[in-house]
């Protein structure tokens, strides 16, 4: 059983395979814990219909659903004669908090907070800056993928429980502050140390005044205009004045 | 340079990208398609890393605010990045351009190029993902007999036509950046290239000011910013 246990864990790095907008991860999911129900449902007409159910709509966050899919496994192995119930259950109250908790803390808190550690790094001239990121995200991916995966295994629907014991809102909250002051860190050194335009050298108090733009594009930002239309625009603009006065 | 000395990379090229689209949403995400990883491989695989790791730390910060949060798709930021640097370093092989001393401003030309790619991606991996639904149609309708075979070959299917997409995706768009480029660098002006490298210098603002608007702490941005900026002057001195 630990064989197929562990093809249910690397394929879980599959789940969005084949994202569908009808069933979104159904594909993947059920092509996740697919190695289980061959070995749990030896009757085919009974795994067939048990397939048919698994492939209805389900969504959550990839990193988040090898947990899921573990406290799946554990309800399979376990109470076979309701698992109808006890796994649709699972699916529809789990996944949609957990996608929640994990884009939060992934998405908009992780990943911004190692990518601006890593861009620092490589304005500072560190080469495997790359690595930096890739090293620091993964462990914690992997981390939740793992634990995650084998306590599921481990207590089911209790799943729950452990997720709420790491606190991950407060988490994500705090990592957020930490990337906003990081950022502005950055800027600030960013801008003191702006490399000369060219053969213009720029004093650094003057450099400062560059803040009206960015109060400037903030203000844009907040108001919806997109990005790239701010970006052509400014270009332009940059270009005319160095076409016209450089 | 040769013809076939530019068609090689733009070969390995377009299988990077697409592996570098494959790990976006289908397999592993480790995020090594984030911009500043992307940039650089390509960098890497186009000749010089360290146009590539210019390039995505430009990249990185631009659309670190922008995240595929639920079911929304992103632009897709992946394609520019392989594509900015490998155009910029292709087309700097053709061209004789004082520049090349001081990439920052080619880098930036190959980044305006560039970015409406991000938006032709995006809508190739939704007309990928709408395809897709027709896999789902056809693995209710082959699962009849329990095996569960027909889930795994769509599973790889998907896989399959995501990656040929985006191969050859990613080898047109460098094609077509990189040719672009070495017409576009010999007519552009000596004095317009200040520009070019004030905007290369300014791309990376336009991120961390989205991404502040769309945070959370505001406060904390600009108190961190006041302190340091106050910091420094202390420390280093106003020169």
């Amino acid at each position: 059983m630990r064989g197929v246990l562990a093809r249910v864990f690397f394929r879980s790095f599959l789940i969005q395979a084949a994202w569908t907008f009808e069933g979104f991860q159904s594909i993947g999911f059920t092509y996740g814990i697919a190695p289980l129900l061959e070995t749990v449902y030896p009757d085919e007409g009974e795994r067939a219909e048990v397939i048919r159910r698994y492939l209805k709509l389900y969504n959550s966050h990839p990193y988040m659903s090898t947990a899921i899919l573990g406290a799946t496994a554990a309800i399979e192995q376990g109470k076979k004669e309701e698992h109808v119930g006890t796994v649709e259950q699972l699916r529809d109250t789990i996944s949609g908090p957990m996608a929640a908790l994990g884009d939060a803390l992934f998405w908009t808190g992780l990943k911004p907070l190692f990518s601006i550690i890593a861009v620092i790094a490589a304005y500072l001239g560190y080469v495997a800056a790359p690595l930096i990121f890739l090293v620091l995200f993964n462990s914690f991916h992997v981390w939740m993928r793992v634990v995650g995966f084998v306590q599921g295994l481990r207590h089911g629907f209790g799943l729950v429980r452990f997720i709420h014991a790491l606190k991950l809102p407060e988490l994500t909250r705090f990592i957020k502050r930490l990337t906003a002051i990081l950022l502005g860190i950055f800027c600030a050194g960013f801008l003191f140390f702006l490399p000369n335009i060219s053969t213009y050298s720029i004093p650094p108090l003057f450099r400062f005044l560059a803040v009206c733009p960015f109060i400037g594009v903030y203000l844009l930002t907040k108001k919806g205009v997109p990005v790239l239309i701010q970006i052509y625009v400014c270009a332009a603009a940059v270009l005319l004045v160095f076409f016209v006065w450089g | 340079m040769s013809f076939h000395s530019f068609l090689v990379p733009c070969m390995f090229l377009g299988i990077a990208g697409a592996f570098l689209h494959l790990d976006r949403t289908y397999v592993l995400q480790v995020m090594i398609s984030r911009p500043l990883i992307a940039s650089t491989i390509a960098g890497a695989i186009a000749g010089d890393v360290v146009i590539g790791l210019t390039a995505g730390m430009a990249l990185e910060l631009l659309w670190l605010g922008i995240q595929p949060l639920g079911t929304s798709i992103p632009p897709h930021d992946t394609l520019v990045s392989l594509v900015v640097p490998s155009a910029a370093i292709l087309a700097l092989r053709f061209v004789d351009t004082p520049q090349m001393s001081t990439p920052t401003g080619v880098i930036a030309l190959s980044i305006l190029l560039s970015l409406p790619l991000a938006g032709v991606g995006r809508v190739v991996d939704i007309r990928l993902r709408k395809n897709n639904g027709a896999l789902l149609a056809e693995v209710k309708e082959e699962i009849g007999s329990g095996d569960i075979t027909p889930v795994a070959k769509k599973v790889f299917k998907s896989i399959g036509i995501g990656g040929a997409w985006f191969f050859v995706i990613s080898c047109a768009s460098v094609v077509l950046i990189s040719s672009l480029m070495t017409y576009v660098i010999p007519v552009i002006p000596d004095r317009l290239w200040a520009g070019f490298q004030v905007i290369g210098l300014s791309i990376p603002i336009f991120g961390v000011v989205s991404m502040v608007a769309a945070g959370e702490s505001p406060v904390g941005f600009v108190v961190s910013f006041l302190t340091a900026c106050a910091a420094l002057f202390l420390i280093v001195g106003v020169m």
